[in-house]
């Protein structure tokens, strides 16, 4: 009851700061976005009416967009706007299509939220079982093939593989498809690309989370008792070196989201990193201020997730047995 | 803590003196890149375009006819400029952050730890993007887009190092007899900061050059026709399938770089001390 | 008897089957922009580009304006275009095309789309009957007509939901809506049987958006995710023409790259013949060999498209003279007396920005062409490569070049478009400073006069004045579109008067 009542006061404390970054975090983004009714016209003009981002429109129209959207606001009720509106769920409309800023958002959310999933599942399918294996052979050739494996896999650029499998994976073989959104074949190339350098992450942790376990006292004890190795292995080891990769994957699951903001644009996928750079390049305020709002509630919520998983795993936390 | 016996393990690790070797070479490269350069780097030869590697451009010529090569080696110049200037400015502010936070405790330090704690995971390039995209490409926005952020990690393990010192006796007694502060944080507690500092300087390069670099990219980094390898990147993706060369050797030369310091690192990290877990 | 109907069953048998065994009248487009939306009052444009909607008039491959929604058009007192509609024109849902229904549709665009407005220079429109519409313009416009041709003056039907919007578009064309999807931005449309001109021969064309990197669209065609695309990589054009599947067009289009300068009202290019050194440094020739690759054509000094009825096609222009160029400038002050490469004036060097945008892939490269023909006549400059919308910002600072591509001269099919938006100092586009009273004389006399010749005489003389005498701007090169379809798509006729492409009835499946 004490623990509980502890736990719920730490995560209140951890919401209060979190919601302090979140307001001084889109504060200073709306500053430097500094929106002027001009600019937005302009967004206006080129996306939606005149449809062409080359030509310039004239002053003429960008008059007419400003009364006829109203936007001769200064920045400090623009700001008091968008504030209010977010608070009752609003988060203004985009410049360049004029749909509500919530819609865009979770038109895309889908997609992303797909691409990165199956890349985390991607990174933990590989990166956890080698990262066991290299620990349990540790100094082994299978062992060293896998550390410089995972440092390769950390060094690479993502935008690099990305464009190397396509040209191997969708011109020189023909086996996935290039452009667009649809069902597991469009998914594996994008996921592959996303989910090396998390495997590699995930590998290295996982081999060295390990092995310090390993060294522990209590497992030396364990095996002392004359527990056979397996057993060992499987119930004190892992589940004790399970910890930081339980973290870990929270922080790579936030990686993979920055990921996702160039795999996406390479790969035609319409997700939300995509429609951040496309409004970024756009200077669609409202979907920029938008975006970011949205990733880091995400993140807040995995790391919620994150943090309540850990009584399960951590047996000095929580109750579970540790036989 | 004994030095030599963490340069011998050092040593002993191949990987890591392959990882300095390729360094140095860079670091050579970039330093006498006019005098090592077979070309100029920015004379547009427009007759020369986009002609395969061979005898006379090593790898090539991009599609104004300027030599890749030579373009690869200045880029060495402007990758390794652009990151040291990230990571002295980073390395710098994160650690006085750091000590002070972790010296004097107290709100400053609760609002840090958990300022870290949220925006450490939060994925950096986004920051980075949003400001690139507000205050326009070019070399010093994107300087400051990727230092918005990398200063934390310092700030964290300079303030995780602090802690584990401050308790310690000798402080105490330096405290008794009437040391100031900033002398007992000079003399005992960065010394002591300075070995995990370092082995996060040299991870955080490599995640500095792969940032710039794909700041570089999306076409939001070094403005033309300064060479940058991931503005290469970036140029050479209209040429892709018909003129690879392009794309393959300055992403090659990203991943070479990236791929030494995570050598370093990880030597470092191994001799110097394994417990200490620097993410990435 | 029996034998007899039995051949002539299998006869009829075979030739049904051998009509079904012919190839699927489908066509899949793969779109590099995005058209984000599908309300006619905003998109029309791209719905006249895939023949689904259309106007009053037309606007043909050989830059002529054409009847289309209506057959013909007269004026009625000074200010005033009386179009008689054709009497045959129905909406895709069956029903017959009125007048009512013209207002409807520009009374709404205009309400909706301040672009229209401005576009059209409409003061309001008037039915006088079932088939005709009397269109009162804001000031004596001859160039209304043309102005009909614009794609955002589509007509319509009134389908709006409750909000106001139109989200399933009724028009007039040869092929119908069918459906818009929103988040991945694919239009489908199908054969419009009852096309008043004949039925074209695709039974479907779907339109998939969006697709803005050169890369994924010149795979998904080699591939058969796509039967037809434009802009390949820049690489690409003789690969993808020795590739057997596939069939390359490179043809002209009414778009083209100039330098525009920042201002002309102040120096360093109030002087015209600073302006008249910085033309003459320009390689043309190679910018269009080397780095447009074939997919363009140098400009001979007028921005103008070749085959305009109202081109001057004597103008002088500007050739590859750097002497020239270097001479010019040491006459208008520019010498470099310290030696530096660069030249300079009064104490003040002339170091400049050139700016440009990243979305065309042939900007940048031309832009540092640019700097480098800059240099060799003494001008140090700095490339920029920045967001279209952000240049403006920068256009007050000294010395300052846009490096300008896309520069469309038809995106309304009159010959007022281009040269008013250029070089009419009243134009409100007109953000460089270029004032010249006679040109302003000539261009608003050309809007109100009625006769063609006289017109067209009138805008020959403003080229004349603004390219050779004052040398506004420097054209550079005419883009061409190189476009790529599957082998057996045929009967696609490009029509260069469209700032993009469009399709072609005539298409078909071999």
């Amino acid at each position: 009851m004490l623990f509980a009542y502890s736990t719920l006061l730490k995560l209140l404390r951890r919401l209060c700061i979190f919601c302090l970054v979140l307001v001084a975090s889109t504060t200073l983004v709306f500053i430097m976005l500094h929106s002027l009714p001009g600019e937005r016209a302009e967004v206006m003009a080129r996306y939606i009416f005149l449809g062409n981002i080359e030509i310039s429109p004239s002053n003429e129209e960008i008059q007419l967009i400003t009364q006829k959207f109203d936007l001769d606001q200064s920045l400090l009720s623009q700001y008091s706007d968008w504030v209010t509106g977010v608070l009752h769920g609003d988060l203004g409309r985009s410049y360049k299509s004029n749909r509500p800023v919530l819609e865009e958002i979770t038109l895309r959310l889908p997609a992303t939220f797909t691409l990165a999933s199956v890349s985390v599942l991607i990174s933990l399918l590989i990166g956890i079982p080698l990262g066991l294996l290299a620990a349990i052979r540790q100094n082994s050739i299978l062992d060293y093939i896998c550390s410089t494996g995972a440092i390769f896999g950390i060094s690479i650029p993502n935008f690099w593989l990305a464009l190397m499998l396509i040209l191997t994976f969708s011109i020189a073989l023909d086996i996935t498809p290039v452009i667009g959104y649809g069902g597991a074949s469009h998914l594996i190339l994008p996921a592959i690309t996303l989910g090396t350098a998390s495997a590699a992450v995930l590998m290295r942790l996982t081999r060295s989370s390990l092995l310090e376990v390993m060294r522990q006292d209590y497992i030396r004890t364990a095996k002392g008792k004359g527990l056979a190795n397996r057993d060992i292995l499987i119930t004190h080891s892992l589940k004790n070196a399970l910890i930081p990769i339980i973290t870990m994957i929270g922080l790579e699951f936030g990686h993979l989201l920055g990921g996702t903001v160039i795999i996406e644009t390479i790969f035609a996928w319409p997700g939300i990193g995509r429609l951040l750079i496309d409004s970024i390049s756009a200077r669609d305020v409202p979907v920029i201020q938008g975006c970011v709002l949205f990733i880091t509630l995400m993140y807040m919520l995995l790391n919620f997730i994150v943090d309540s998983i850990y009584p399960m795993v951590d047996p000095r936390i929580g109750g579970s047995q540790f036989a | 803590m004994p030095r030599s016996r963490n340069i011998n393990e050092f040593i002993k690790n191949k990987a890591s003196v392959v990882g300095l070797i390729i360094i140095m070479i860079l670091s050579l490269a970039a330093i006498f890149a006019d005098f090592i350069s077979p070309y100029s780097a920015d004379t547009i030869a427009l007759k020369e375009k986009l002609m395969p590697p061979s005898s006379e451009h090593l790898m090539g010529t991009d599609q104004l006819g300027r030599d890749v090569l030579t373009r690869v080696i200045y880029g060495t110049r402007t990758t390794f400029e652009l990151s040291i200037m990230v990571v002295a400015f980073t390395a710098t502010f994160g650690v006085l952050v750091g000590v002070i936070s972790g010296f004097y405790r107290g709100i400053i330090d609760e609002i840090l730890m958990r300022l870290i704690d949220v925006l450490l995971a939060f994925p950096s390039i986004i920051l980075a993007l949003v400001v690139v995209g507000a205050l326009g490409p070019g070399i010093f926005n994107t300087v400051l887009a990727v230092s918005l952020v990398g200063w934390l990690y310092y700030a964290r393990v300079a303030r995780a190092s602090t802690l584990s010192i401050r308790e310690k006796e000798y402080v105490e007694g330096a405290r008794a007899i009437g040391c100031t502060d900033s002398y007992i944080c000079l003399r005992y507690i960065l010394p002591n900061c300075l070995p995990p500092i370092i082995v996060l300087i040299t991870l955080n390069l490599g995640s500095v050059i792969l940032t710039i670099a794909a700041l570089g990219y999306l076409g939001m980094g070094a403005q033309p026709p300064t060479p940058e390898w991931g503005t290469m990147l970036n140029d050479g993706k209209e040429y892709l399938r018909d003129c690879p060369w392009l794309s393959v050797f300055p992403g090659l030369m990203i991943m070479i770089a990236v791929l030494a310091f995570n050598f370093i690192g990880d030597g470092l990290r191994d001799a110097i001390d394994p417990r200490q877990m620097v993410i990435k | 008897m029996s034998l007899a109907a039995f051949f002539i069953a299998l006869i009829l048998f075979g030739c049904n089957n051998a009509l079904a065994d012919g190839a699927e009248q489908t066509l899949v487009v793969g779109e590099p922009w995005k058209m984000d939306g599908i309300d006619p009052a905003l998109k029309s444009y791209n719905l006249n580009n895939f023949l689904v909607a259309e106007g009053l008039t037309a606007i043909s491959p050989d830059f002529k304006i054409v009847p289309c929604i209506a057959d013909s058009w007269e004026t009625v007192g000074d200010d005033t275009w009386r179009f008689h509609l054709n009497n045959n024109v129905k909406f895709h849902d069956g029903s017959m095309l009125t007048a009512d229904d013209v207002k409807y549709a520009l009374d709404r665009s205009m309400e909706m789309n301040p672009d229209v407005v401005v576009s059209l220079n409409i003061k309001e429109i008037n039915v006088v009957d079932g088939l005709t519409v009397d269109i009162t313009t804001n000031t004596p416009d001859a160039s209304l007509p043309a102005r009909m041709a614009y794609g955002r003056a589509g007509i319509y039907k009134n389908n709006e939901q409750s909000d106001g919007s139109i989200s399933t578009p009724i028009c007039t064309g040869p092929f119908k809506f069918v459906s818009y999807d929103q988040a991945s931005d694919t239009l489908v449309t199908a054969k419009n049987e009852d096309y008043r001109n004949g039925a074209p021969l695709l039974d479907e064309v779907t339109v998939k958006f969006g697709i803005t990197d050169a890369n994924s669209r010149e795979m998904a065609i080699e591939k058969g995710e796509l039967d037809f695309t434009t802009e390949p990589p820049m690489g690409s054009t003789e690969r993808l023409q020795a590739n057997a599947d596939l069939n390359v067009t490179i043809h002209k289009l009414c778009q083209g790259y100039k330098l525009k300068f920042g201002s002309v009202a102040k120096a360093p290019y109030d002087d015209v013949m600073v302006r008249q050194a910085i033309a003459y440094a320009i390689d043309r020739k190679s910018i269009v060999d080397d780095i447009l690759l074939g997919r363009g054509a140098a400009s001979d000094g007028n921005a103008l498209t070749p085959g305009l009825e109202w081109r001057n096609n004597d103008i002088k222009g500007y050739s590859y003279d750097t002497e020239k160029a270097k001479e010019l400038l040491e006459n208008a002050g520019w010498k470099d007396t310290d030696g530096d490469g660069i030249v300079d004036k009064d104490g003040k060097s002339f170091k400049i920005t050139l700016y440009t945008w990243p979305e065309r892939p042939a900007l940048p490269l031309i832009e540092q062409a640019v700097q480098s023909e800059l240099k060799e006549i003494g001008i140090e400059a700095e490339a920029r490569v920045i967001d279209n919308s952000v240049i403006k910002e920068h256009s007050g600072e000294w010395g300052m070049i846009w490096v300008s591509g896309g520069d469309t001269c038809m995106m309304i099919p009159d010959p007022s478009y281009y040269l008013e938006k250029q070089f009419l100092s009243t134009d409100s586009t007109n953000d460089y400073g270029y004032k010249n009273s006679e040109v302003d004389e000539l261009l608003l006399k050309a809007r109100s006069t009625f006769d063609q010749d006289e017109r067209y005489d009138l805008y020959k003389q403003v080229q004349k004045i603004v390219y050779d005498d004052d040398c506004a701007q420097v054209p550079i090169a005419y883009h061409y579109l190189c476009v790529v379809m599957k082998k057996d798509v045929l009967g696609y006729i490009p029509n260069p008067a469209h700032h993009d492409y469009c399709l072609s009835t005539g298409m078909y499946r071999e």
